[in-house]
């Protein structure tokens, strides 16, 4: 057996059922190994970026680590974006490339990157393997790292002659030497979950900011009920946009330099956050409450490289969002309700309500970047957890589509509704190929404003209209037919409602050119 | 502040650029630092000395604990270590000036490693006060080459790390 049709066995040990990727000279081996694999899917996008943020897509949806292939020089660098992408939201992706034979390694050969190099504060751990005795080990120890902690991406970087040589017998288990990477999460002392409960009995505002990391411990209930118990207002960063019912009371939205004004004001009056999985980004703009110290901090996080690193905080815990959270309700004493006002009540946009309306809590709504995003997260009423996908960290324009393939791949039986702007969709319309090739249902709906919005809005008192217009873009709606695509050209919610309803019951995809100037 | 680390790694490719990288994408100043391997062939050791204060030194250490090559990190004590650094100096020494740097180099323990008509190097080991104190009286004589360890430094008595082992 070769190294690359081993690198598949090892890859179907791992249980993966779907890779997305792009082939080149170097990588063939294993896309010939990946076609004669009975377990695995490959997903071919239009470009390596397509690819990555699918496999990223498909890994925040499925609760299983993403794969991505990609061959060397430009198929690696490619993937550099969405690799970033990955890291910054913590999602688990395990990214592959072939690099050019051992022997040719640094000498500058045809399509040869240093892509292990190219990525080292972009990914959790990266692995050039340099022989085929290391190969079983550097793939197991790849997953494992990608998924354990806080998760995230990891790069393999296989010399192509390792692909094509033979794995003797004895190389093909492997014994890990690695360290425990959950070794950082010691066991909560009662004594500083007293400490924090007694911060929050003794506030009379307290508000709960709950960040991206309460996804994968699952706490969005948790907190809620510790959000009962203290009357406190509970707010979201991005990331966590989509955890908690928008209906909820005590939901008070997004806060932050495009937040939800509710959130905001809620964020202005507390006088105790319990932060909770958050790193306090600047896009949450959560110092300008803090920083004269009339605000106290209980910052709850895996990773103990968080605490500290924003803000200094009153009092913190290293540990599991939900269990923490879990055993803070034992602790803490009812308080009087001190916020009026939850997100629900804000105005709202009639075509959010459409979808939603179209196609139910189910749906999972992917955004690009700009601000048709930040209309998203902030309107758009979520009722079940897991179901807004954005790039929250990085702010990736191009990320939609690629994610929504990944989406739909994991959830062939759900909607998958990606919303988008005339300008991150001219980034990465090209995988509309994929959707038809796939035949993936995937309802596209560019929010049309003939700009780059969020760049306007920055702008506005510069008055550059040449810098953000998006003057020469195509019909959308003629595009999408160009790929065979359904598409429409809407205004309103009952032109969108009506197409919605047609292209919604025969399952086939479709691209909305929402006009909004 | 100026604060000393000791960081245990595997010792294998790369590791070290991961850690300097990490150092100069965070914009840590490192003030010195010097590697080795530690008391096992598998293990090497970093010292690293750092100019920060007490928060971004707790971010150093949690941030490298998070390397996955990084077993152990420590944070030596402030007042309560020994450390050296080791340096060859080349000064310009004719036979007219040569007895003048070698008794200088004597009072400051320094050994003469090489000799040449035109030229002594001196090898001092010591700390920073010791080896700058000799290169201020050897600067008359003209210096031509200087090569410095980094330092290293360990916990005094029984205080002391050791490599943190697999699961
Ligand atoms: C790859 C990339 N390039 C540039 C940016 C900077 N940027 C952020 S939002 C934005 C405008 C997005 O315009 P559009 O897609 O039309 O969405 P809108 O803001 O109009 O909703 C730009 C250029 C980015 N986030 N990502």
């Amino acid at each position: 057996m070769n190294g690359a049709k081993f690198l598949v066995k090892l890859l179907e040990e791992h249980d993966v059922d779907t890779v997305f990727g792009y082939p080149g000279g170097t990588v063939l081996p294993v896309f010939k190994a990946l076609y004669a694999s009975k377990k695995i899917r490959n997903i071919r996008t239009s470009h390596e970026q397509g690819a990555a943020h699918a496999a990223d897509g498909y890994a925040r949806t499925s609760g299983k680590t993403g794969v991505c292939i990609a061959t060397s020089g430009p198929g690696a660098t490619n993937l550099v974006t969405g690799i970033a992408n990955a890291y910054m939201d913590s999602v688990p992706v395990v990214f592959i490339t072939a690099n050019v034979p051992l022997s040719l390694i640094g000498t500058d050969s045809f399509q040869e990157v240093d892509i292990t190099g190219i990525t080292m504060s972009v990914t959790k751990h990266s692995f050039m393997v340099k022989s085929t005795e290391e190969l079983a080990l550097c793939v197991h120890e790849a997953f494992k790292i990608a998924e354990s902690g806080r998760k995230g991406p990891v790069l393999i970087d296989i010399p192509k002659d390792i692909l094509v040589s033979n794995v003797p017998n004895k190389f093909m288990s492997a014994q890990s030497k690695l360290k425990n990477l959950n070794a950082a999460l010691p066991d909560v002392s009662q004594e500083v979950l007293l400490s924090a409960s007694r911060l929050i009995d003794e506030s009379k505002r307290p508000l709960i900011l709950a960040g991206g990391g309460i996804k994968e411990s699952n706490a969005s209930e948790s907190i809620l009920a510790l959000a009962k118990q203290i009357n406190a207002p509970v707010c979201s960063s991005l990331m966590a946009v989509g955890e908690f019912p928008y209906s909820n009371e005590l939901y008070v939205g997004n806060p932050g330099v495009y937040g939800n004004p509710t959130a905001n004001s809620a964020l202005e009056k507390c006088d105790l956050i319990i932060a909770i999985g958050t790193r306090f980004s600047n896009r949450t703009a959560i110092d300008k409450f803090v920083k004269d110290g009339s605000c106290k901090i209980v910052h709850i996080d895996t990773d103990r490289a968080e605490i500290k690193k924003i803000i200094e905080p009153d009092c913190y815990i290293v540990g599991d969002a939900k269990n923490t959270v879990s055993r803070l309700i034992e602790l803490v004493k009812p308080h009087e309700k001190w916020f009026d006002g939850s997100v629900k009540n804000e105005e709202r946009d009639d075509i959010l309500e459409a979808v939603h309306e179209m196609f139910g809590d189910d749906a999972y709504i992917v955004t690009d970047v700009g601000m048709h995003q930040m209309w998203v997260a902030h309107g758009y009423p979520f009722e079940k957890r897991g179901r807004f996908i954005t790039s929250g960290g990085l702010g990736t324009m191009g990320f939609g589509l690629g994610a929504a393939i990944g989406i739909q791949i994991a959830h062939p039986d759900k909607p998958v509704i990606l919303i988008t702007g005339d300008g991150g969709f001219l980034m990465d319309c090209n995988e509309l190929a994929t959707l038809k090739r796939e035949n993936l249902p995937i309802i596209t709906i560019v929010v049309n404003n003939g700009q780059l919005g969020m760049i306007k809005t920055i702008m506005n008192k510069a008055r550059s209209s040449k810098l953000t217009s998006i003057k020469g873009a195509p019909r959308f709606s003629s595009l999408a037919r160009a790929f065979n695509i359904k598409g429409y050209r809407v205004k309103t919610k009952s032109e969108f409602l009506k197409y919605a309803a047609e292209v919604n019951e025969k399952r086939i995809p479709a691209v909305f050119d929402l006009i909004r100037r | 502040m100026l604060k000393t680390i000791s960081v245990l790694v595997d010792n294998k490719a790369g590791v070290l650029a991961r850690v300097t990288n990490l150092f100069s994408r965070r914009g840590y100043n490192i003030d010195s630092l010097a590697v080795g391997t530690a008391d096992r062939t598998d293990v090497s050791r970093i010292t690293v000395i750092v100019d920060c204060d007490d928060r971004i030194l707790d971010q150093i250490v949690h941030q490298l604990e998070k390397l996955v090559n990084v077993r152990t990190v420590k944070v030596l004590s402030d007042i309560s270590n020994v450390t050296r650094e080791l340096v060859l100096i080349k000064v310009k020494a004719p036979a007219s000036v040569r007895n003048d740097i070698i008794q200088i180099a004597e009072v400051f323990r320094g050994r003469i490693i090489d000799i040449s008509t035109e030229t002594l190097t001196i090898e001092i080991t010591g700390e920073e006060h010791k080896t700058t104190a000799l290169m201020d009286m050897l600067k008359v004589y003209e210096i031509l080459e200087v090569a410095r360890t980094g330092k290293v430094a360990l916990d005094r008595g029984m205080e002391y790390i050791s490599y943190k082992d697999e699961e």
